[in-house]
């Protein structure tokens, strides 16, 4: 009751006070917009400093209030950063806000609802704002590395519109998929991902048929999302947050907003930037004389081991010992080819953006945007066309009708890069070849000594460039429409239908010039397929929001759901072309082909309430149940709930009396939710096809193709997670600490069968593994000033992958040639010969267990770790695994007047890589080109060299060339991501030219890497989206460094 | 407003129920076990996956266990994986990949006959198609049961159809005695004797009533019952439906369909993916011998010793092995086999050549050696035939042991490359003598191990399943 009548008494005053000075004051006017895409503010709060004048913005940002000049003004708006400015004779102020990072009052995007961000009780991280501004170079999923703690994000190859990898909390599956369930404005699309280069070529898929059925997407959807079309990401990390997607939740949710239009005047946007990409490193190979002396060496030592002297003449040898004339005399070389110039090259790459938001009754955002980059692989490029239009529209007070389309265009022509040489993989082939060979011969035709019995057996990559074509198309087209009725101020309903096509077209030829292995030419063939698939889904909500009283605040959501995926693909392959004139297979004689379906469909019904009390109690419980039709008629349906709590220790009495922490938030949360990413019929017997002879030409068996299980079910993940959120000084420095246990059950296994039942695998729900982590995340503002800010995000995240249970205690899962799975290590560690040097001289030979008794000093030595004294493949052993033992991002902005400059470094520590190119570029074998540290071998006892190389010598008896840890590496690195420096010119002269917002910006993509990895890049990976088998570069396409120029404008 | 929410949960719960096939998807384009194994095309096309699952298992690993274990073959190329030269070196472990492979092409037919005979008993079809189709594949299980005893001894067996993974683990698939294995075979053909028509399969890519008395002869011979081996392939003689081809070569080349002399074939063609790849494993790496500037494997290349087996004017040397070829660097010293290497394509990946798994020359010897080992006197009438067949004069030895050695080195010569050198040396008590006397004129540390006689288990096998009991030694 006091301090009621002393509140009455300060209006009073105020009252007066405001009467007395408003005597000598202008009115001033102006407008309030955002200063990232220059939208007006509505609701701004606006005081005189000193004074208590205050007002609002209205409707179109526009204010007006009453001040005198040379006093400030001071804005302040919810997302925002305050801001003051100075008061002149203007009648036309524009006044533009800048979004501040830390918002805590902000609101997020949960599964089928928002919640205050406030109020999580589940391990949620939010990206917006500042931390969405694209540079020309990325797709959304690349902008999120370095930004999520607890999300591992790899960039698995360097070609443009690839495959990114986004693996939240560890590796959770080994057998269904690893990717988050991806969320695009309420329409849950599934996974993400595309193929790699040398998953989509392998076997032998040359011929008509296998062009046919390479259909191993390489345009990855998410690419095909314009960046600055998302308002916000979430990422839904613990099962608290992802259980509302129950079955498909286990992985962790990603949830893109796109920009919605806000009511007020209406503002465009325009954006054109381009820039030059050169390949961040290239690779330091032999020069021709240290190549000369190499191959003479090691078909000396290969002429020695059959029995000759090395002194001996070609003439007495044998063709694969025979040298060169010339490379006895390697100082008179003169041709030095350096093979990388031959198919790397600068390329340009140019962005255009365009989006238009205002109105009224009816609220739109039109957003359109062109992408075109060339690769640093001559003959690649990408482009990408996108449409989008979001319309929200009032129908009456209560009823709201909303509508998304969006659509892209994207088709590129993609290098034939990874993979072997004999395959014509156009990285190994320009690495392997031999230096001292010139690239055009006298007549400018392509040199090659694929044919010279005594030369590098690979073809020239410029003719691989010229004589191979890989076009692939997509185009996707996503509408959206939700009909929201609000039957009173607590409760609406919500009903959406969407429809999601998405086409797929892939033109491949091959060219009579280009055959394979030792082959020079084979005959030209040409494959082709188109893939289509719908998917549509009905979401239906009931949403409750009640303010009880000043304590307790209800949010409730209920509602079902059907989804049905149908996907199709036709295919066709042809060879026999009479000409290379002609790359459609209607040149040629069409003898492959095929056609089918893939299906699946899904019911749900879920619900999730909020409760909290007192702003200082936060409950959070949800549950879905989930029917699905990839699973056995046994366990069709599944039930997911989870439960959270927070506590908000600063609303206690006691933490009111400090000033340096002004929130800590404690979080417990519990649940379960599933991944069901596997094949649509798994649970079904099929039969399928398999070919053989009668009358000499081709017949179709029948064979049992898979074994029936009703059983089949989802894998559950039971996910605890602790979680504390700390803020200091006035929300300074916030720190968010997670530490979490993901028990994976009923893990999907293709499980060994005996060989008696038919078939190899099954799969089965076998298995258990535990991912459990830290995850730690630092926001700072370590300098805040009118003209000078600098703020800091610090983010980094520790997991341990563990397998507790497969089939049998000694049972192992391979995932690769190099990879296996075994209880209580992680999933997919490296099981190789462990290389432990190379043998000296003949002493330590005869003292150590060997793979042949002819072994010789200079040969690999191995360990044997069965202990019976040879080497052989039981001695294979885990040298390790390719997950990191920790992620870090770490991201700097300093501003300074309006000059921005941004620089973000992520890192990975720990995890190794398989250097599969390794088996060509370091084998030693006197054949291709090598590495220049293989100038660093064994050489005599005199000279060991570093004692990993072993010596040159063209014949794998002792085993040194072939797989084994030789090959593996430590691909640790830290990477300076980027450097962006932006300048917004001056408000005063943006005013005169009437223009609300322009920003020039500079910016280079991929700046430096530090490393020890010896190829290109440790985070390529040459299985693609297969994140189980990860780890393994076989010459993956190089990740470009970018310079980038660019303007941005806001227009009226 | 309770009423609202309660009617719009009555109508979400109706509209789930009602869509429970919503949920049962089928796909369209693959037929599955359910609406299949009806008619009897069905059962015939089922038929046809069970030849081309076998074939995998005489497409390439049947000769690193018959033929690179023996004198016949080596390996000519150092950059071979370990897995082939533990053959050569006779060094074999529970881990050879190429072992395991050629376990799971046999068990896959095992496997896939008994689904097959599982599913026909219930079909209703005539009567004569369900007990020739029940006999091709009786036949079938007993050719990969055939192999399995000789190769690895102990088998697994099991007549059952599999329907779910917790089925398989609770059979009992333990390894069953070699005994009772023979037993089955001897079983199964005795069967498919009974079923079969008797008149001649022109297609010997089908088995035939002349395939199953072959087949139960060679298995009775390897069992040591020389009186019912000599009966039945007395039998399969007087069936009058084979003879011996003029010209040795023409058995191994492109175009040796359905011979008077086969018995029974794995079929191959060239150009749409169904070729052998003989020609790259019988070659070695060196340009010049085949067409096309293509080379061989250098994996299974002919011995000095087996070049040096034929005696003089056998015409059978001339079709089997050659060693020098016109390289780039002119004419290299450099052996190779010939038999089933088609120089009719570019690709060596890919040769037309059928494989012929029984022939009649094989019945003549195996009679010859049957009668041999009972005593009886005609024994070099047989053996005649097929040395007079290779231009050779006729034999007049006598003595029982001077016969097997001849009939040992008859078998050797006809049949390289065929995959019976292992076997052979196995069924007469020959191989650790044989091999190891070889290593020791290579002047090679290797040799034949007693444990050796008898393939590792694989390994996979053996951790899939812990009660299965390794073959000793390994």
């Amino acid at each position: 009751m006091k301090s009621f009548i002393k509140l009455k008494l300060v209006y009073l005053l105020i009252f007066l006070f405001i009467n007395k000075i408003s005597l000598g004051q202008t009115q001033i006017r102006g407008r309030v917009v955002s200063l990232e895409d220059g939208q007006a503010l509505a609701g701004v709060s606006i005081t005189v400093k000193g004074g208590n004048t205050s007002t609002k913005t209205g409707e179109n940002g526009q204010f007006v209030i009453a001040a005198t000049s040379g006093a400030s003004l001071v804005f302040t708006y919810v997302g925002f950063e305050r801001r003051e400015v100075l008061v002149r004779d203007e009648n036309n102020l524009t006044v533009s806000l800048t979004p501040t990072s830390q918002m805590l009052e902000d609101v997020v995007v949960v599964g089928y609802g928002t919640q205050r961000k406030r109020d999580l009780t589940g391990s949620i991280v939010n990206l917006s704002g500042r931390d969405l501004i694209p540079t020309p170079a990325a797709s959304f999923d690349q902008l999120m590395q370095g930004r999520v703690a607890g999300a591992q994000i790899t960039q698995t190859t360097g070609s443009p519109g690839g495959n990114v990898n986004v693996v939240i909390r560890g590796i959770n599956s080994i057998t269904g998929g690893n990717q988050p369930l991806y969320v695009i404005d309420g329409f849950a699309i599934g996974a993400g991902g595309s193929g790699s280069d040398a998953s989509s070529f392998n076997g032998n898929s040359y011929s008509s048929s296998g062009m046919a059925n390479n259909t191993v997407s390489k345009i990855n959807p998410l690419s095909t999302i314009n960046p600055s079309d998302i308002e916000s990401i979430e990422i839904l990390k613990d099962a608290s947050a992802t259980a509302i997607y129950g079955s498909r939740g286990a992985n962790g949710v990603v949830i893109i907003t796109t920009k919605r239009g806000r009511k007020g005047q209406s503002s465009i946007q325009v954006e054109a930037s381009g820039g030059l990409q050169q390949v961040a490193n290239k690779l330091d190979m032999m020069n021709a004389q240290e190549f000369a002396q190499f191959v003479a060496e090691g078909r000396d030592n290969a002429w020695v081991l059959a029995g000759g002297n090395a002194s001996d003449p070609n003439e007495a040898r044998n063709t694969a010992t025979i040298v060169k004339p010339e490379f006895r005399n390697p100082s008179a070389l003169t041709t030095n080819t350096d093979w990388q110039d031959v198919i790397f090259r600068t390329a340009p790459v140019q962005n255009y953006l365009f989006s238009t938001s205002g109105g009224q009754q009816v609220v739109y955002n039109i957003s359109g945007g062109y992408f075109d980059q060339q690769g640093i692989i001559k003959g690649s490029d990408f482009k990408r066309f996108n449409l989008r239009s979001n319309l929200d529209v009032d129908l009456t007070e209560k009823l709201k009708l909303g509508v998304s389309i969006a659509g892209s265009h994207s088709y590129g022509d993609f290098a034939r890069a990874e993979g072997h040489l004999g395959q014509r993989g156009l990285i190994a082939t320009a690495l392997a070849n031999s230096p001292a060979l010139p690239v055009y011969n006298s007549d400018g035709t392509y040199t090659s000594e694929l044919l010279d019995p005594y030369g590098v057996p690979v073809e020239n990559p410029l003719l691989v460039i010229d004589e191979f074509s890989d076009k692939r198309y997509n185009t996707q087209i996503f509408n959206n429409n939700y009909l929201e009725y609000k039957i009173n101020d607590d409760l609406s309903i919500r009903t959406s239908i969407g429809i999601n096509y998405n086409s797929g077209n892939t033109k491949l030829w091959k060219s009579s010039e280009i055959g394979q292995w030792g082959v020079k030419t084979s005959p030209a063939t040409a494959g082709v397929n188109q893939q289509t698939s719908i998917n549509w889904l009905n979401e239906n909500t009931i949403t409750y929001n009640k303010q009880l009283n000043e304590r307790h605040r209800i949010n409730a959501v209920a509602g079902f759901s059907a989804q049905k995926d149908r996907f199709e693909i036709l295919q066709a392959g042809a060879t026999d072309f009479p000409t290379d004139y002609i790359h459609y297979i209607g040149g040629g004689n069409v003898n492959a082909g095929n056609n089918y379906i893939s299906e699946w469909a899904m019911l749900s019904m879920f619900g999730r309430i909020n409760y909290t009390f007192a702003d200082k109690w936060l409950f959070t419980g949800t549950v879905r149940r989930d029917g699905s039709s990839r699973f056995g008629a046994n366990n069709r349906w599944g039930t997911f709930p989870s439960a959270s709590v927070g506590y908000r220790l600063s609303e206690e009495a006691f933490m009111k009396n400090q000033q340096v922490i002004n929130d800590l938030k404690l979080r417990v949360s519990y649940g379960e939710s599933g991944n069901n990413l596997i094949g649509n019929y798994a649970h079904i017997g099929l039969l399928g096809t398999t070919s053989y002879v009668n009358n000499g030409a081709p017949i179709l068996g029948i064979v049992p193709a898979g074994l029936a299980n009703a059983e089949l079910t989802w894998e559950r993940s039971q996910q605890t997670n602790l979680g504390l959120d700390i803020a200091f000084w006035n929300s300074r420095l916030n720190l968010s600490v997670d530490l979490y246990r993901n028990l994976k059950k009923d893990l999907l296994l293709n499980n060994a069968l005996p060989a008696i039942s038919g078939f190899l695998t099954a799969t089965q729900n076998i298995g258990e593994l535990e991912n459990k982590g830290l995850e730690i995340a630092l926001n700072t503002e370590n300098i805040r000033s009118d003209n000078f800010s600098w703020t800091t995000n610090f983010n980094i995240s520790f997991n341990k992958n563990k397998v507790l249970k497969l089939s049998t205690t000694g049972s192992r899962i391979s995932n690769s040639t190099y990879q296996i799975t075994e209880v209580g290590k992680p999933i997919s560690s490296f099981f190789l010969l462990n290389a432990i040097g190379v043998f000296r001289d003949w002493d330590e030979v005869n003292s150590s267990p060997l793979v042949t008794p002819n072994t010789q000093p200079g040969d690999v030595k191995f360990e044997d770790v069965n202990g019976d004294g040879r080497i052989s493949d039981d001695d294979k052993t885990i040298v390790g695994n390719p997950m990191p033992d920790y992620t870090f991002g770490f991201n700097n902005t300093v501003r300074y007047k309006n000059l921005t400059l941004n620089v973000s470094v992520v890192g990975s520590q720990g995890q190794e890589v398989y250097f599969q190119g390794g088996e060509i570029l370091l084998n030693s074998a006197g054949v291709q080109n090598q590495l220049a540290l293989v100038n660093d071998r064994w050489r005599s006892p005199e000279q060991p060299g570093a004692g990993l190389v072993p010596r040159a010598i063209r014949s794998d008896y002792a085993r040194g060339q072939q797989f084994s840890s030789r090959y593996l590496f430590d691909g640790s690195f830290v990477r300076i991501k980027n450097i962006n420096l932006a300048y917004r010119l001056p408000q005063r002269l943006l005013n005169k030219l009437n223009i609300p917002g322009l920003t020039v910006y500079g910016d280079i993509a991929n700046a430096f890497t530090f490393t020890d990895y010896p190829s290109y890049d440790p985070e390529v990976s040459s299985t693609g989206d297969n994140i189980a088998a990860s780890g393994v570069d076989y010459f993956g396409y190089p990740l470009a460094r970018t310079f980038t120029l660019g303007i941005r404008a806001t227009l009226k | 407003m309770k009423k609202y929410c309660l009617s719009i949960c009555t109508v979400c719960l109706l509209a789930i129920s009602a869509c429970s096939n919503f949920l049962e998807l089928e796909p369209d384009n693959q037929i599955n076990q359910n609406n299949f194994y009806k008619t009897e095309e069905d059962f015939e096309t089922s038929m046809v996956g069970i030849y081309a699952t076998l074939r995998n298992l005489y497409a390439r690993d049947i000769f690193f266990i018959t033929e690179l274990t023996t004198d016949n073959t080596e390996i000519s190329i150092p950059t071979s994986s370990l897995a082939e030269v533990e053959f050569d070196e006779m060094t074999i472990t529970a881990t050879n990949t190429i072992v395991q492979s050629a376990w799971n092409s046999a068990l896959f037919t095992v496997a896939r006959c008994n689904v097959l005979l599982n599913r026909i008993q219930e079909a209703s079809i005539n009567e004569e198609a369900k007990n020739r189709i029940s006999a091709e594949a009786r036949f079938m299980r007993a050719l990969s049961y055939f192999f399995l005893v000789q190769a690895f001894g102990n088998a697994p067996v099991t007549d059952a159809e599999f329907e779910s993974p917790s089925q398989v683990f609770s059979t009992d698939i333990t390894l069953r005695p070699s005994e009772e294995v023979y037993q089955l075979i001897i079983n199964d053909l005795v069967t498919a004797e009974s079923q079969i028509p008797n008149t001649l399969n022109a297609n010997k890519g089908e088995a035939s009533i002349g395939a199953i008395k072959t087949l139960l002869g060679k298995v009775y011979l390897a069992h040591h019952d020389y009186t019912e081996a000599a009966a039945k392939l007395k039998e399969v003689i007087d069936l009058g439906h084979y003879s011996l081809v003029d010209d040795y070569k023409s058995l191994f080349q492109p175009g040796n369909e359905n011979l008077a002399e086969s018995i029974f074939e794995f079929k191959f063609t060239s150009g749409v993916n169904l070729g052998n790849t003989y020609s790259s494993l019988f070659t070695p790496a060196i340009i010049g011998l085949l067409p096309d500037r293509q080379s061989g494997s250098g994996r299974i290349n002919p011995t000095l010793s087996i070049i040096q087996a034929y005696e003089p004017g056998d015409v059978r040397k001339a079709a089997s092995v050659g060693d020098s070829i016109l390289s780039d660097v002119g004419m290299v010293y450099s052996r190779y086999g010939l038999k089933f290497v088609d120089m009719t394509t570019n690709n060596p990946l890919d040769g037309a050549a059928n494989f012929t798994v029984l022939r009649y020359a094989d019945v003549l010897l195996m009679y010859a050696e049957a009668l041999n080992e009972l005593g009886a006197a005609d024994v070099f009438t047989y053996l005649n035939l097929v040395r007079s067949r290779a231009h050779l004069t006729a034999l007049q030895e006598t003595g029982q042991e001077a016969l097997r050695s001849a009939i040992a080195q008859e078998r050797r010569v006809e049949f390289l490359f065929e995959a019976q050198r292992w076997f052979d040396l196995k069924r007469t008590g020959k191989a650790q003598e044989v091999v190891n006397a070889y290593y020791a004129e290579k002047g090679l540390r290797f040799s034949v191990e007693d444990h050796e006689l008898l393939m590792p288990i694989p390994r996979r096998e053996i951790e899939i399943n812990p009660n299965l009991q390794q073959n000793p030694g390994y």
